[in-house]
C-alpha cells in the first residue's frame, strides 16, 4: 500500500493483515478500535479482528458496541471477553452478545460480572453445547446465580474455569460433558449461603497424569495418579475404593486461631478423619498437621487409637506434624505394609518418637 | 538454628528434608525413562533456509500443524530432511525449545516464558511470530502474538506507528471517519 513501507530494508516490518488482527483480538475492542487512525491500511483494518472484548461499566457502552458489531467487517469472532462492573444494564444484551460470540465460531470465553444482581442468570442455551469452545472463564460475583441446564455437551472444552455461585452439582455437569477437558478450576464461594467454601483444580496433563486439589477451610487434599486411572469421576461420585495407585496429600489448616472453640476443634478432626478413612487404601501418603492440640488436649480422649483407618496399602508415608500430642503420630502404626516413612524436620521437638518402618 | 517456642526447643534446618531430595531423584530418573523411551520412536529431520538440519521427535513434531500435514498427506520418506524454506535455524532451535518446555515443564512454565520473551528484541520476535505462523503452531502463536500486544497496549499511537513501522498517512482520514468507540470506554 505503502511505497516507502514496501521498499524499506526491514522485509518483515509489514505483518500480514490476518496476524496483526491476530494481535489486536488481544486488547479490548475499543483501542483496537482506536487503531484506525494508525494509516490508511490500518483503517479498515479493526472490522477484521476476531475478537470482542469489553469493559463496561457505564449504560451508554451499549450503544457503542451495537454501534461497534454493526460496523465489523467479519462473523468470526474467537475471543470473547466481557468485563461488566454493572450487570444490571448489561444482562439484556449479554444474550445478543454471546450469541453473536457462538455463532462466530467462540473459541474462548471469559466473563466477569461483578455488583449485585438478584436474580438467576441463565445463559442462551446454545452456550452449553457449543461445539467450538475452548476455553470457557465465568466469574461470577456472590449474588449472580448461574442456571446451568441438564445437559451439558462442550466437545472441544480444554481449560474451565468457574468462579461464581454455582453448586458442586452443577460443576459435575460441566465436567462430564467436557472429555477434552486439561484443567479446571471450580471455586464455591462461602458466601452463597448454604454452601461452604470450596476450591476445586483438576489437571489432566498430556502425559497422563491426572493431579486433583480439593481445598477448603479445614484442610488442603492433593491427589495425584500417573498411571492413567482417571479417578476424577470417582472422586466426585464419592466413590474412593479404588484409590490405590495414587499419591495422595494431605494438609490440615491452622484453623485454631480462626476458630477458637474447641467444638470446631472437633469438627475439623472429623473430618480429617473421614478424609483418611476415604483414602485408607492409598500406597503413597503425604500428611501435615499444622493444628494445636495440646490446647485441647482432653480430646485426646474423643479421637482413639482405633478411629484411624488401617492402611493396607500403604508403603510410603511422609509426616509433617506440628503438635507432639497430635493423634496422628500414631499412624505409621497402622499401616502393616510401610516401608518408607519420613518426617519433616521442620517439626523436630519429636526427635525421639520412633518411626517403624 | 535453634529457636525456643512455646518453651520447647525446635530445630529447625535450612536444607531440604533428605526424603523430599530422594523423591526428586526419583522423578529425575522417571523423566529419564520417558525421555529413552520417546528416543526409541522415529525422530523426522527438519531442514532450515541455512541448511541447517534438526532432528525432531515426533511429540514436538504435533505441535507443528503445518509439517504433520505434509506427513500425513504425502508419504513422506523420513530419511529426506523436510525443508523448511522461511524457518532460520535459530528460530526453529527457538521453536523446538518453546515446544518442548510447553509440552514437559509443567512446574515452572511461566517463568520459562517470562526468560524465553527476554531473550528477543522486537525484531526477533516478529521473525518468530511469522515463523510460527508459517508453521502453525498455535500455543507458540497465540503467546507470540499475546506479548505484542502487552508491547503495544496503552502506547501512543507515535509509538506503534514505530513498533509496526507504519507510515502516517492519515491526517485527512482522521475526522472522515469517526471509529465506534470515540474513547468513551471507560479506562480502569
Amino acid at each position: 500500500m505503502s511505497k516507502i513501507e514496501d521498499s524499506g530494508v526491514d522485509r518483515i516490518s509489514k505483518l500480514p493483515d490476518e496476524i496483526v488482527c491476530h494481535i489486536l483480538s488481544f486488547l479490548p475492542s475499543n483501542e483496537s478500535t482506536a487503531t484506525c487512525l494508525l494509516s490508511s491500511r490500518w483503517r479498515f483494518l479493526w472490522r477484521m479482528v476476531p475478537s470482542l472484548h469489553f469493559d463496561c461499566n457505564t449504560s451508554e457502552t451499549y450503544d457503542h458496541v451495537d454501534n461497534f458489531l454493526s460496523l465489523r467487517a467479519t462473523p468470526i469472532i474467537t475471543r470473547f471477553h466481557l468485563n461488566c462492573k454493572n450487570p444490571c444494564f448489561c444482562i439484556p444484551y449479554i444474550q445478543k452478545w454471546v450469541s453473536k460470540a457462538i455463532h462466530g465460531k467462540v473459541e474462548q470465553l471469559n466473563m466477569f460480572l461483578c455488583e449485585t444482581y438478584h436474580q438467576g442468570f441463565m445463559f442462551i442455551p446454545t452456550l452449553f453445547t457449543c461445539t467450538t469452545l475452548v476455553t470457557l472463564n465465568l466469574n461470577f460475583s456472590d449474588s449472580v446465580y448461574l442456571h446451568v441446564p441438564p445437559s451439558v455437551h462442550l466437545p472441544s472444552l480444554k481449560t474451565l474455569q468457574l468462579d461464581s455461585c454455582l453448586s458442586l452439582y452443577d460443576f459435575k455437569k460441566f465436567f462430564y460433558g467436557s472429555p477434552s477437558l486439561e484443567l479446571a478450576h471450580f471455586k464455591q464461594s462461602p458466601r452463597c449461603g448454604f454452601l461452604p467454601e470450596l476450591v476445586l483444580k483438576i489437571v489432566r496433563s498430556p502425559r497422563g497424569i491426572i493431579q486433583l486439589s480439593h481445598a477448603n477451610e479445614i484442610c488442603a487434599i492433593v491427589i495425584e495418579c500417573d498411571d492413567g486411572y482417571d479417578f476424577i469421576r470417582d472422586y466426585l461420585e464419592g466413590d474412593f475404593e479404588k484409590y490405590v495407585k495414587v499419591k495422595a496429600s494431605i494438609v490440615v489448616h491452622d484453623t485454631n486461631s480462626k476458630f477458637k472453640s474447641k467444638f470446631r476443634f472437633k469438627y475439623v478432626h472429623e473430618y480429617v478423619f473421614v478424609t483418611l478413612k476415604r483414602l485408607r487404601n492409598v500406597e503413597l501418603l503425604s500428611f501435615s498437621d499444622f493444628s494445636s492440640w495440646t490446647k485441647y488436649a482432653d480430646y485426646d480422649e474423643e479421637f482413639t487409637l482405633d478411629d484411624l483407618p488401617i492402611f493396607q496399602n500403604l508403603v510410603k508415608l511422609q509426616l509433617d506434624i506440628k503438635d507432639y500430642d497430635s493423634i496422628y503420630w500414631t499412624l505409621p502404626t497402622r499401616c502393616p505394609k510401610l516401608r518408607a516413612a519420613a518426617r519433616d524436620n521442620r517439626s523436630d521437638v519429636n526427635k525421639d518418637m520412633k518411626i517403624s518402618c | 538454628m535453634v529457636i525456643t517456642a512455646k518453651g520447647k526447643e525446635i530445630l529447625e534446618i535450612a536444607e531440604e528434608p533428605e526424603y523430599v531430595m530422594l523423591a526428586k531423584v526419583e522423578d529425575l530418573k522417571m523423566d529419564m525413562l520417558r525421555i529413552v523411551e520417546e528416543e526409541e520412536i522415529k525422530k523426522i529431520r527438519l531442514k532450515t533456509s541455512d541448511e541447517a538440519t534438526f532432528e525432531v521427535e515426533p511429540s514436538i513434531l504435533k505441535e507443528m500443524k503445518r509439517v504433520q500435514s505434509l506427513i500425513n498427506t504425502e508419504a513422506i520418506d523420513t530419511s529426506v530432511a523436510i525443508p523448511l524454506p522461511n524457518i532460520t535455524s535459530r528460530n526453529l532451535s527457538r521453536i523446538i525449545d518453546f515446544c518442548w518446555e510447553h509440552q514437559y515443564n509443567t512446574e515452572n512454565l511461566e517463568e520459562f516464558k517470562g526468560r524465553f520473551l527476554k531473550s528477543l528484541n522486537h525484531q526477533e520476535l516478529k521473525e518468530l511470530l511469522l515463523a510460527a505462523n508459517y508453521l502453525n503452531i498455535k500455543t507458540l502463536f497465540d503467546f507470540l502474538c499475546n506479548s505484542f500486544t502487552d508491547l503495544i497496549q496503552n502506547e501512543s499511537p507515535e509509538f506503534i506507528r514505530d513498533f509496526f513501522n507504519i507510515l502516517n498517512d492519515t491526517n485527512s482520514v482522521k475526522s472522515m471517519h469517526a471509529p465506534a468507540f470515540q474513547g468513551s470506554i471507560d479506562d480502569d
